[in-house]
């Protein structure tokens, strides 16, 4: 074990603050702040985008002052770098021609230290600068769901999928919101900015014909997106008996709606990633009734059978009050 | 109230001291201490609020005060700093300097030359 590492291990126990907080830290403290401005203004009246301008302002460069805090950071780490090398330094040249003799090889391992040091220095300054463009910081989304009269409507599970490509890589996450008596919901820091994304909303409430609605900003400069706004019409009531091959009536089936294109040609989604939130069972006899489907729309729902693979099945709604029967499928969903 | 808000800079220098004096009234979060800063002085001073979180981990690095992570007002996550008994001496010798400089500004600035 060299000086240096002695050194180091006697300072890193002795400075508890030694240890630079990750760079997580610092941006989620800034993130922090930026959000109760945010909010701050919003309770004073503004709208989300004056409310956002004004916080940014406020605030200033959060890019810049998150550099400042690692600059601080890294500062600080190499100063007690440097301390321990002049520390070792000061220690040879007290300790006589017992050390003399490897005198030379520590010196080297030392300066090895600080030079790698100095390039983890560099290093770091080049990530902070690479994910100056990443920490903008990740905006609401936000909307309202209507009914056909233009009326809000509470208690609607809002399903979103946002997809990502962080370092090239393509990365999909679902998230779930309600909205409240206003009509109205918000999924916090959940688009981002300045970075390609694409989003997926779907709307659904029993009784309500489901919506969804597809958003991508894959070009720069990557638009914010909109207040996601979806008006639901009263859906048809269909009941769907599942069947196994034969053709005995399966209780306690899963069934979640998939899509469903409507007349205009319009298609609907909800992602199977999403779609916990909206899951049916089928009764003692099989039968599921399912109010999210609308007369005229080729409908797709995804069928599992205890204890088997997801599946999934097509049907035509045709009419109000329709019985459709789900027979046993080899079709295994992707 | 300031009129000219260009010129509402903070002293140089004074940032770290006012940190100090404001948590001594006990741990805050960035946020609560720009809140502070710009209530206490009666919206004087126009600083970007960025601004305290260089200073704030320069002053942790320097042992004066501690950091740690605690729901805010709001339930939220936040990052609370509490003055040390390091920070408690700096701030009462920062404090003293300032009002010995302040004397001193204030000696000059209400001279009055011999006979006028």
């Amino acid at each position: 074990m060299s000086w240096i590492d002695v050194w180091n291990r006697v300072v890193h126990r002795a400075t508890p603050h030694s240890t630079a907080a990750s760079g997580d830290d610092v941006r989620k403290e800034l993130m922090f702040h930026f959000r109760e401005l945010v909010h701050e203004k919003l309770a004073e009246g503004l709208s989300f985008d004056e409310a956002w301008e004004r916080s940014e302002h406020q605030f200033g460069p959060l890019h810049r002052y998150e550099n400042e805090c690692h600059a601080v950071r890294m500062e600080q780490r190499l100063t007690w770098r440097m301390s321990g090398v002049l520390a070792v330094l000061v220690i040879l040249a007290c300790c006589g021609w017992s050390l003399v003799e490897n005198r030379e090889v520590r010196l080297s391992d030392d300066l090895r230290l600080l030079r790698e040091d100095l390039v983890a220095v560099r290093s770091a300054q080049t990530q902070i600068v690479a994910q100056t463009n990443r920490i903008a910081g990740d905006r609401d989304l936000t909307g309202v769901v209507r009914d056909s009269d233009r009326q809000p409507l509470p208690d609607v599970k809002v399903l979103v999928i946002l997809k990502t490509w962080p370092d090239g890589e393509y990365h999909q996450e679902a998230f779930t919101a309600t909205t409240g008596s206003d009509g109205q919901f918000t999924l916090p820091a959940l688009v981002p900015v300045g970075r390609r994304y694409a989003i997926q909303v779907a709307a659904l409430k029993d009784g309500f014909a489901f919506r969804s609605v597809y958003h991508r900003k894959l070009e720069r400069p990557f638009e914010m997106l909109e207040p996601i706004a979806l008006r639901l019409e009263p859906a048809s009531h269909v009941t769907l008996v599942v069947r196994d091959e034969q053709g005995v009536p399966v209780p306690n089936a899963h069934v979640i709606p998939s899509a469903r294109t409507a007349l205009d040609g319009e298609e609907h989604l909800i992602y199977f990633q999403a779609a916990d939130p909206v899951q049916y069972t089928t009764d003692a006899e099989g039968r599921v009734r399912m109010n999210c489907f609308l007369a005229g729309d080729q409908a797709r729902v995804c069928l599992q059978l205890p204890g088997d693979d997801w599946n999934s099945r097509e049907f035509e709604v045709s009419s109000d009050n329709q019985v459709v029967e789900l027979a046993s499928s080899e079709v295994t969903m992707k | 109230m300031p009129t000219d808000k260009s010129r509402n800079a903070m002293p140089q220098g004074s940032l770290d001291m006012l940190i100090l004096q404001t948590l001594q009234m006990g741990p805050q979060h960035g946020y609560g201490i720009a809140r502070h800063l710009h209530a206490a002085s009666n919206a004087f001073f126009q600083v970007e609020e960025g601004s305290l979180y260089p200073a704030l981990h320069r002053l942790e690095q320097r042992g004066l005060i501690t950091a740690e992570w605690g729901p805010s007002e709001a339930n939220r996550k936040a990052k609370f700093y509490t003055l040390t008994t390091a920070g408690k001496k700096s701030l009462k010798a920062q404090a003293t300097a300032w009002q010995e400089m302040q004397q001193a500004i204030a000696g000059i600035m209400n001279f009055q030359p011999a006979g006028t």
